[in-house]
């Protein structure tokens, strides 16, 4: 569904990821892994089109989306779920999930929508029951529920998740990560961004391990596993000093 | 006690129109924290052109839809020369300067074409004489009407902003652009929206007071200082604060020139500024910032 | 000044001095207003083009300064040489009063109440009496009403042209030791990056003071000046349109340059005086100009000349980069720590140290009762997953948030309510994720500011470039350069800071935080975008920090440099601290691990 071919990014003078290309199915759930900095988000960002690359091409479905702005590329069905559950906290939880479908409101769906909010609300009754309480004040996981709800509303064809479970305690990862395998039962396409290497690979089916603005690996997700991958990312994580690999 | 009355009915009503500057101020603000320097100009233009429109013999209905269509545009047009260029190259204050600049042309461009004279604005509705009783106090229609506009303008608004999927894609760009992007809101012309708004109110503000007051093209000024000061009193970027503030300064400025002399009453407002911002910059319904260097 | 350069500034001196002999009575009198237009011009260039902050309201501080002057003269009786003088002070004292919520308020709001300030002004002079209300004041003692005179001897117009050059000249000369000083040199950093001069130990809001009320005493002065030559003021003078202009001619002469404001003052004061065309729609022009320039010529007429700027008192020479490096550096540094007065500690306790941390954003709690110590004299590292709360300890620590509970000592004394700039001027200084490099600097500038605190010259003296001013700055020059030897950039010394690539403009940043000459620095991720060979570099530098007695806490993500180079770390998740011990020990750490890599769904634990 989509490809990126041989895309950099530069900040100013950083170089943000260097000749990276990688390629996410249809209907399969994606893993980007690897340290922070590594470039995993930048990468997010320019399939979004929240940033621009310095070279490469962004394919969506085919067709070359690079010239196409952020604002548009919602409505080609590229949804982006920010890193640290980004949303309009000043608003209400109903507002957030109106304006997750703000593209389809904009085209006149407006029935098909109240339907898709019915829907949610039912999925995750936390949020019928905050529907009128402003965003701010949820907390993490309630905030990362909703961001999630948010992108499901403009019935994405590629979601793109940035660290889910960034600051959220055990539990609510977990839960979130549940949320994750309900998607990819239902053939949802996704593209994930993790630190928690270990978790997210165990949800995708495939996987590519990102080290300072490049890709060094990638594979089924279970080979990233199996195959030592696991000690090897300890060491991206954590240096290599042969100490011994923890048990598990 | 009737003087008085009157003094802080004409306060309040004054107010409100003060709320309408300061309001002006705030949509440009919370969209994207840039203030309209030249929003005097903003004020005075309407006017000019209602004026105008009138004398060449319109009805004064159309007139006034005229100037408010002028204003709204000069501030599409100030958006555009003035603000975005600016934000692009992350100039810290250069829009004080360009918005400045832009003001200044307006009003030499209305100069140019209308003169320096003062000129009288025709009744709205009401004439200047027209007087309404009401427990015992004379009130004046102009003022009444202008405070009902600047109301009903206001709370129209409020209702705009929080109802309409419009209203919550403005307030989503102001919270976090690059969310509202990726939401697939083009903030671009909401950011062009809010200044267009802005230069409506700031038209519709001195249209209301052109009856009360004699015009020219220096008329601005002062609204518009005031209208900052009504803004800041209540806090910048709160629409709540834009009324409280206004009405704040309506009434210091009626009272002090009731009792204590018609002279002090501008010299009196614009020390308020001074002293908010000097022991109380957010205001009173405004939030203190969270980062201290 | 080399005999070549020096020729066409003598030819514009001679010029100038023979001026009222050869020029007839109109062009004396564009000189005299030029004269005092380039000192209205210099006061905004001062503020703004060196400080960033806005004035919308000079033409109030001009209004100051007549009026004082003129009344003392015409209702006391007092001598020129003291009511100018005391017409100044009262400018720059009415400037500082205005500016006293400069530390407090965004820049643009300071900006409306220069303007309300103009406006009061022109009120008070209209409404007032003493000014002569609406008639205006005349009779202000001046050469053409033949009444005024200075020491004793009468001044002719002649004499008063010579007055206003002499003037001129003096501000300028102020203003250039100031500018090229540790107080201009504070001024610049403040108006690139507020938070990275106070984490130096400048403090923004004094500096924008200080801008405020200089920039008030020369537009006074301009003031003084203008009311003794016109012999008359009116209160339509004083206008915001006034300000406006003296606004234009700064900006269209060139702000941040010294020659700017002479450029543009003395284009605008002949060029509506030459033209017709000019005049009549100058409002215009004027506004066009504002809402244009910067946009399109941010640089101003000063800008085509290109320029460079400098902002050291001594000419710098080449950095003799024969001296033994690291030695060097050693000895100074055991020395500095030894007399920089700052807080030392009993023998075991620690530098720095956190008790209990509590930090909530909008109910959520980033920091949840951290606790951490760091010795004097170790490296100490500082890590975690993303969000869990490093930044935000840090940002406690320094100040730059307020705490939600808990405390924080540093030497032995408790800095938790303090703001960044008075913990940095403690010996605790700490750099920014992304190096805050101070535009327009060279990269010795930009280090030398560093010593900022260390600075012992007062401010006459440094403007006066007296001698112990002078010799203090090339000290400084000299204990920089040695520093710059030392991380290695000696030989990119004399270019623009901002030039450089992105891992000297980090290591800029480092030399910087070094000659703030701290008991302990802290770095927030400096390892991310180097390469493996300027990290083998910053870990050098790092390590002799250390070993000439600097406590360093380190932040970072790239965790194969950071645990070859501390001695402890500190793990914190989710706003706690889950580890605290040695960096083989965090290695093999369990819930380190975990919390890297998440806790496997299929883990037995």
């Amino acid at each position: 569904m989509l490809n990126l071919r041989n895309v950099s990014v530069v900040y100013g003078a950083v170089q943000g990821i260097t000749d990276v290309s990688l390629t996410v199915p249809a209907g399969q759930v994606t893993a980007i892994v690897g340290a922070n900095g590594a470039g995993k988000s930048t990468c997010l960002k320019v399939i979004s089109g929240l940033v621009a690359p310095k070279s490469g091409e962004v394919v969506f479905e085919g067709v070359a989306v690079t010239r196409v702005p952020a604002e548009g590329r919602r409505g080609l069905g590229i949804a982006h779920v920010m890193e640290g559950h980004r949303l309009f906290g000043d608003q209400t939880v109903h507002n957030n999930l109106v304006l997750g479908a703000y593209v389809r409101l904009r085209r006149g769906d407006k029935k098909a929508v109240a339907d898709d909010v019915a829907d949610i609300y039912e999925r995750f009754p936390m949020l019928a029951e905050k529907r009128n309480a402003l965003a701010a004040v949820l907390s993490g996981g309630q905030q990362q529920i909703l961001v999630i709800a948010m992108a499901l509303l403009s019935r994405p064809k590629l979601l793109l998740l940035d660290e889910p479970s960034l600051g959220l305690a055990p539990k609510l990862v977990d839960e979130i990560f549940r949320r994750l395998e309900e998607l990819k039962r239902a053939g949802q396409t996704v593209l994930l961004v993790e630190q928690m290497a270990l978790l997210a690979l165990e949800v995708a089916s495939t996987g590519y391990v990102f080290e300072r603005g490049r890709v060094v690996g990638h594979g089924p997700a279970s080979d990233l596993l199996r195959g030592g991958l696991a000690g090897r990312l300890s060491e991206i994580y954590l240096g290599r000093d042969g100490a011994p690999r923890p048990e598990n | 006690m009737n003087f008085f009355l009157e003094l802080v009915t004409a306060g309040i009503s004054l107010g409100a129109v003060y709320a309408l500057v300061a309001q002006g101020y705030n949509i440009t603000f919370w969209a994207v924290r840039v203030v309209n320097f030249g929003h005097g100009s903003f004020l005075m233009i309407a006017v000019m052109v209602a004026l105008a429109v009138v004398n060449a013999g319109f009805p004064l209905w159309a007139a006034i839809l005229a100037g408010l269509a002028v204003s709204a545009a000069m501030g599409y047009v100030l958006e555009l020369v003035a603000v975005r260029p600016l934000m692009r190259a992350r100039m810290g204050m250069g829009w004080v300067v360009s918005t400045l600049g832009a003001g200044i042309v307006l009003q030499a461009i209305a100069t140019d074409i209308w003169g320096t004279n003062t000129r009288a604005f025709p009744a709205i509705i009401f004439e200047s004489t027209d007087y309404v009783r009401l427990l015992g106090v004379q009130l004046s229609a102009q003022l009444l009407l202008a405070f009902a506009a600047a109301l009903l303008v206001m709370v129209l608004f409020e209702v705009g902003i929080r109802a309409t999927l419009l209203g919550k894609a403005m307030r989503a760009t102001a919270a976090d652009p690059d969310c509202a992007r990726t939401m697939g809101i083009n903030i671009r012309r909401m950011i062009s929206l809010a200044f267009v708004l802005s230069g409506l109110l700031a038209g519709l503000a001195g249209i209301l007071i052109a009856p009360l007051t004699g015009i020219d093209p220096a008329f601005g000024l002062e609204l518009m200082i005031k209208g900052f000061v009504a803004a800041v009193v209540g806090g910048l970027g709160s629409s709540g604060g834009a009324m409280v503030g206004g009405i704040f300064v309506g009434l210091l400025e009626l009272l002090v020139g009731g009792y204590v002399s018609s002279a002090a009453r501008n010299g009196v407002v614009f020390s308020i500024l001074i002293l908010v911002l000097a022991v109380r910059p957010q205001g009173l319904l405004g939030k203190q910032p969270e980062i201290k260097v | 000044m080399r005999a070549s350069r020096a020729v066409p500034w003598l030819g514009l001196g001679a010029v100038v001095v023979v001026w009222p002999w050869v020029a007839n009575e109109t062009w004396t009198m564009l000189a005299l207003l030029a004269g005092i237009n380039i000192l209205l011009a210099q006061s905004i260039n001062v503020l703004t083009g060196y400080a960033g902050q806005i004035s919308l309201g000079q033409a109030g501080f001009f209004a100051i300064g007549g009026y004082t002057s003129a009344l003392l003269m015409i209702e006391t009786g007092c001598p020129l040489w003291l009511s100018l003088p005391a017409a100044v002070g009262f400018a720059m004292f009415v400037g500082f009063l205005l500016a006293i919520p400069a530390g407090r308020v965004q820049e643009f709001y300071l900006a409306m109440v220069t303007v309300a300030f103009g406006l009061v002004v022109q009120v008070i002079v209209k409404q007032w009496d003493l000014t002569g209300g609406f008639q205006g004041l005349s009779g202000v003692p001046a050469p053409v009403l033949g009444n005024l005179s200075l020491f004793g001897i009468p001044l002719g117009e002649r004499g008063y042209y010579y007055l206003v050059v002499l003037m001129v000249v003096a501000a300028s000369w102020f203003q250039v030791n100031l500018i090229r000083s540790y107080v201009g040199r504070a001024f610049v950093a403040v108006e690139t990056s507020e938070i990275a001069a106070a984490s130096l130990g400048i403090s923004p809001g004094s500096v924008k003071r200080l801008a405020y009320t200089i920039s008030a005493g020369l537009a006074g002065l301009a003031g003084t000046l203008y009311a003794h030559l016109m012999a008359f003021l009116g209160y339509e003078t004083f206008s915001l349109w006034q300000s406006a202009s003296i606004l234009v001619m700064a900006v269209l002469g060139g702000l941040g340059t010294f020659v700017g404001p002479f450029l543009g003052a003395v284009v605008l004061t002949v060029l509506p005086h030459k033209l017709q065309a000019f005049q009549t729609h100058q409002l215009l022009i004027y506004g066009a100009l504002l809402l244009l320039s910067y946009a399109a010529f941010p640089r101003g007429m000063a800008g085509f000349l290109r320029l460079q700027s400098s902002f050291l008192k001594v000419r710098p020479g080449p950095i003799a980069i024969a001296e033994g490096r690291s030695s060097a550096v050693q000895g100074e540094t055991i020395e500095r720590i030894e007399k920089s007065g700052d807080a030392q500690v009993p023998a075991g306790a620690p530098l720095l140290a956190v008790e209990s941390l509590q930090k909530s954003f909008a109910g959520v709690r980033a920091v949840n009762g951290v606790s951490m110590a760091v010795s004097p004299g170790e490296i100490h590292g500082l890590i975690g997953p993303n969000g869990s709360g490093k930044t935000t300890l840090v940002n406690l620590v320094t100040g730059v948030y307020r705490l939600g509970g808990g405390m924080v000592t540093f030497g032995g004394e408790r800095i938790d309510g303090l703001t960044l700039y008075q913990v940095a001027r403690r010996g605790l200084v700490r750099t920014f994720q992304s190096p805050h490099i101070f535009r327009r600097l060279t990269v010795r500038e930009n280090v030398i500011i560093g010593a900022h605190r260390h600075f012992r010259s007062g401010f006459w003296p440094t403007v006066a470039n007296l001698g112990h001013a002078v010799a203090e700055e090339g000290e400084m020059l000299h204990r920089a350069d040695r520093i710059l030897v030392e991380v290695g950039l000696a030989d990119r010394a004399q270019e623009q800071a901002v030039d450089l690539p992105f891992g000297m403009q980090r290591m800029v940043d480092v030399a910087r935080a070094m000659m703030c000459r701290p008991r302990m620095i802290i770095l927030d991720e400096p390892a991310a975008g180097l390469s493996e060979v300027e990290l083998a570099h910053l870990g050098g530098v790092l390590r002799t920090l250390r070993d000439s007695g600097v406590t360093i806490l380190l932040i970072e993500h790239h965790l194969d440099f950071l645990l070859g180079l501390v001695d402890r770390v500190t793990v914190l998740d989710y706003g706690e601290t889950i580890f605290e011990g040695t960096p083989t020990g965090v290695r093999r750490d369990g819930r380190v691990i975990e919390a890297y890599l998440g806790a496997s769904a299929n883990a037995q634990s």
